[in-house]
């Protein structure tokens, strides 16, 4: 009951976010960098629910444009991710042996690396666009993916139904693809929700380190813009960071929910 | 060696969700001191929860729902007395010694909160207990981990921890079933020996016969959270009343005679939160008639042997 | 296998060095456009750029291995000594946020388990779930607005008073005041994931059963939880901290930007700032022998804590 109460939390709250960020262009048509009206005013004041910042700017309107920054940065580089560590994975798992090897020490190498720190390190090099972003965060993430698909699918290639497609003579990319590949998916799919909330979490830290697309709003961007002001204007620090927070918590809660439906050796305690 | 050590009367372990549904039905016996009670049936009968009442352990699902239970004259309150007054030993002795800490650390650690010894006390102590077990070289075992000795000599172990404090009462909850038929008659042998020296009373809960034949003084069957018969072990083997005895003499290979087919019970326990009416055996029996489906017949007979069975 | 991985992380340092716009003396001259010609031809003399890319390799990992890491100009000193000049400060706010997170992990962690499913259990569930899905940077300048700005208990940063050149105990007083914040902000993360952990592990242990035998050996339930059960409890925890210990250096960068605490994060987000990337690299090459370290270290602790496994 309280576990399913967290799926539809946070499916809930995900669901808000994502409102946010495809309303943005319709609610606020404005460039969210231009001016909107004096700056540092108090949230409430001129007609404006959270005030704006240092430069005038409209702090619900980055909100908004934000939300999407974020999901767009945080689902894409999960998809990267993911992508990456499945290929890798169901390769490594699936022929074993040297292949296996070679992989998993690659997967050793960037996971010795402080995921955090490569990232800065790959965004001094590439640039910052939203593109690089996606990226660095997608480069650093898709170890876990790797070892869990490698996991799952060295148990599942042993099991039989696998072994009578080899049997039938099915080629190995159908057999990874078709009959593997979904059973192994379960895992993969609770993991790629955490791995949003992370990739959204070090996007902010990224961005709050001025390493964001100076074209693009978001959460971080704002709380590094504001941090300066906190003694006047605390409020634009700490709305974009609630923000973030109860996105987190709601990709959290979805994640936590999603594994209890999914994974029934759970469910059962 | 004389005296009531342990006495239950009416005791009734439910579901905590759910009293009415009870595990062990108004169960009634004593222990004397220094006396082997053996505890026979098959799983599912009540044996081990009844022993885990006894020491509050029960699993968080069950309660005692009623009865008295009284230890040497004065209430018995489970957590003062286990490790000091009774102590307990598992089935698997594997799993029971934490493979974190030392044979040493694991016995010196009760010797120091019952007892109150101090570290080189405690230690001299528990070197003369893993003596008193026949394990070898207790120097050298005190300071190794459960993970180097066999399962026989962790089991050894596990009943120096038991009687470390100089208990009263040992329960022995198939204490042997584990190990290997060698090992077995040697644990056995250890237990009442221990009996013989230290005057410590056990309550041997096991399905083999061939164990109860050997050691005990006493038998209690049960059946379905029920005690079904009662009786000193020779009456018992000599002529049981209970059908349900009957059938378990009956799957006991007997040493000596050549092993013909075991006589399987057929069926299996039933549920007891899903009883039938009547005796609660009756679907299972051979010899049950048109009554035993119909009433659960209550304990009658003597003093020394007595059974609940209407054809008894 | 560690001298291997270094190696690897080195060569791939090497790729994202030529993999930058320009060349390898722009970027050890910092931004592109700050070295004149003349300087940088210098640079590329120096470091013979002019070379093939394999010679250049070679060369590049002979002067990792002696420790040759460049000159940053910025600073005007040798990327070597400038990073063992910060390393100190990081590693005390590393030291006291870990332990505070430990510390803290395993009182909560302990304490949900033994109360789960109730409430002390779901209060420390929800803080957990909260402390998770906060940025560690906006928890620290929530903390600045509320201890530093709101009610001026505790300085906002900086690692010591630069005003008063406090000697002695009173200057330890001072970093130890400014150590503070910055020290709860990292542990509050950690704490959350460490309690997250042991919680689950120690529903685990205390399932065991011979969590059950020590119940019956009398021994209270504190000593049971702390002692008994936390112990083997323990392993998950430990390479969580040996993994947590390698990256910290990634996540202090934003620890210490936000509190300016001149350790190697505020280094690093310096060189960021100013894009040094020779300086960037050489604290990556660094971080990830920490990480190798960090391995070596938990397989130690691993040797301690459990018995079972061996040192080779």
């Amino acid at each position: 009951m309280i576990r399913h109460g967290s799926l539809w939390v946070g499916g809930a709250i995900l669901l808000a976010v994502a409102g946010m960020a495809a309303l943005a262009g319709v609610i606020f048509p404005d460039d969210p960098f231009a001016m909107a009206d004096a700056p540092l005013l108090w949230p409430g004041t001129a007609g404006l629910p959270f005030g704006t910042d240092s430069l005038g700017r409209d702090i619900m309107a980055g909100l908004f444009y934000g939300a999407r920054a974020s999901l767009l940065i945080g689902i894409a580089s999960t998809a990267a991710a993911v992508g990456i560590g499945i290929l890798v994975g169901a390769v490594a798992g699936y022929y074993r042996g040297l292949v296996d090897d070679a992989l998993m020490r690659l997967t050793e190498l960037f996971q010795t690396i402080p995921p955090f720190m490569l990232a800065i390190v790959l965004l001094v090099v590439l640039g910052t666009r939203l593109t690089t972003i996606v990226t660095a965060i997608a480069l650093v993430s898709w170890p876990a993916v790797a070892r869990l698909v490698r996991g799952e699918f060295l148990a599942l290639r042993e099991r039989e139904f696998v072994q009578s497609c080899r049997v039938i003579g099915m080629s190995d990319a159908r057999i990874i693809l078709q009959q593997i590949l979904p059973n192994a998916l379960a895992p993969v799919i609770v993991t790629a929700t955490v791995l949003v909330a992370t990739a959204i979490l070090m996007e902010a830290g990224l961005s709050f380190l001025g390493l964001s697309d100076p074209n693009v709003m978001t959460w971080g961007a704002m709380i590094n813009m504001g941090k300066d002001q906190m003694r006047q204007a605390w409020y634009i620090v700490v709305i974009p960071g609630c923000a973030l927070l109860v996105t987190a918590l709601g990709l959290n809660l979805f994640g936590e929910g999603l594994n209890d439906a999914l994974n029934p050796r759970l469910r059962r305690q | 060696m004389s005296g009531t050590l342990l006495r239950v009367e009416g005791l009734d372990i439910a579901r905590r969700d759910d009293p009415s549904l009870r595990v062990v039905r108004h169960l009634s016996f004593d222990i004397a001191r220094g006396e082997i009670l053996a505890v026979v049936g098959e799983s599912g009968c009540g044996k081990t929860v009844t022993s885990l009442a006894l020491t509050g352990l029960l699993p968080d699902g069950l309660v005692v729902g009623g009865g008295t239970l009284s230890f040497d004259g004065a209430p018995l309150r489970p957590v003062e007395l286990r490790g000091r007054r009774i102590g307990m030993i598992f089935q698997d002795p594997m799993s029971a010694l934490n493979p974190m800490f030392t044979i040493g650390d694991q016995i010196t650690e009760m010797l120091r909160a019952h007892l109150g010894l101090g570290k080189a006390a405690a230690r001299a102590r528990a070197i003369e207990l893993l003596a008193l077990v026949r394990l070898p070289d207790p120097g050298r075992i005190i300071d190794t981990y459960p993970a180097r000795l066999s399962g026989g000599q962790r089991q050894r172990v596990v009943i120096a921890i038991a009687i470390a404090c100089n208990p009263d009462l040992v329960i022995a909850d198939e204490p042997t079933t584990a190990l290997d038929p060698t090992i077995q008659a040697q644990i056995m042998a250890l237990l009442a020996g221990l009996r013989e020296t230290l005057g410590i009373a056990i309550m041997l809960i096991t399905h083999n016969l061939g164990l109860v034949a050997q050691a005990a003084d006493r038998v209690m069957v049960m059946y379905a959270g029920r005690k079904v018969e009662e009786a000193p072990v020779e009456a018992l083997f000599a002529r049981p009343l209970h059908p349900y005895a009957r059938r378990l003499l009956a799957a006991t290979p007997h040493p000596g005679r050549t092993q013909t087919r075991l006589a399987e019970i057929p069926g299996l326990v039933p549920s007891v939160f899903d009883l039938p009416p009547g005796c609660p055996f009756a679907p299972r029996c051979d010899v049950a008639v048109a009554r035993c489906h119909a009433s659960e017949p209550a304990l009658s007979g003597g003093a020394g042997h007595r059974a609940a069975c209407h054809l008894a | 296998m560690a001298v291997l991985i270094v190696l690897g992380i080195a060569v791939f340092n090497f790729i994202l060095l030529h993999l930058a716009p320009g060349d390898a003396a722009d970027a050890l001259a910092g931004e592109a456009g700050a070295g004149d010609p003349a300087y940088l031809a210098i640079l590329r003399a120096r470091f013979g750029l002019d070379q093939p890319l394999h010679v250049q390799l070679w060369h590049f990992l002979l002067r990792l291995v002696t420790f040759d890491l460049g000159f940053s100009s910025r600073y005007g000193q040798s990327v070597a000594s400038l990073i063992l000049e910060r390393l100190p400060a990081t590693l005390l706010l590393m030291g006291t946020s870990m332990t505070l997170a430990v510390a803290g992990g395993i009182v909560f962690g302990v304490t949900a388990a033994r109360h789960a499913g109730r409430l002390a259990d779901r209060a420390i569930s929800l803080v957990v779930l909260l402390l998770y899905g906060t940025p560690m940077f906006w928890s620290g300048l929530m903390l600045i607005l509320l201890f530093a700005v709101r009610l001026d208990w505790l300085p906002a940063g900086g690692m010591y008073d630069m005003r008063v050149k406090a000697t002695g105990m009173a200057h330890v007083a001072d970093i130890a005041q400014h150590l503070i914040l910055p020290a709860a902000t990292q542990a509050c993360f950690f704490l959350a994931v460490y309690t997250r952990l042991l919680r689950a592990s120690m529903l685990e242990v205390l399932g065991l059963d011979h969590i059950r035998f020590a119940r019956a050996k009398g021994m209270g339930e504190r000593r049971i939880a702390f002692v008994h059960a936390l112990r083997n409890a323990l392993p998950p925890l430990v390479t969580m901290v040996g993994m947590n210990l390698g990256t910290f250096l990634g996540g202090a960068v934003l620890g210490e930007t936000v509190f300016s605490w001149p350790g190697i994060g505020r280094l690093m987000f310096d060189a960021v700032f100013q894009r040094d990337l020779n300086l960037l690299l050489s604290i990556l090459v660094l971080s990830s022998v920490f990480v190798v370290l960090a391995n070596l270290v938990v397989d130690i602790l691993y040797a301690v804590i459990n018995p079972a496994v061996e040192l080779r």
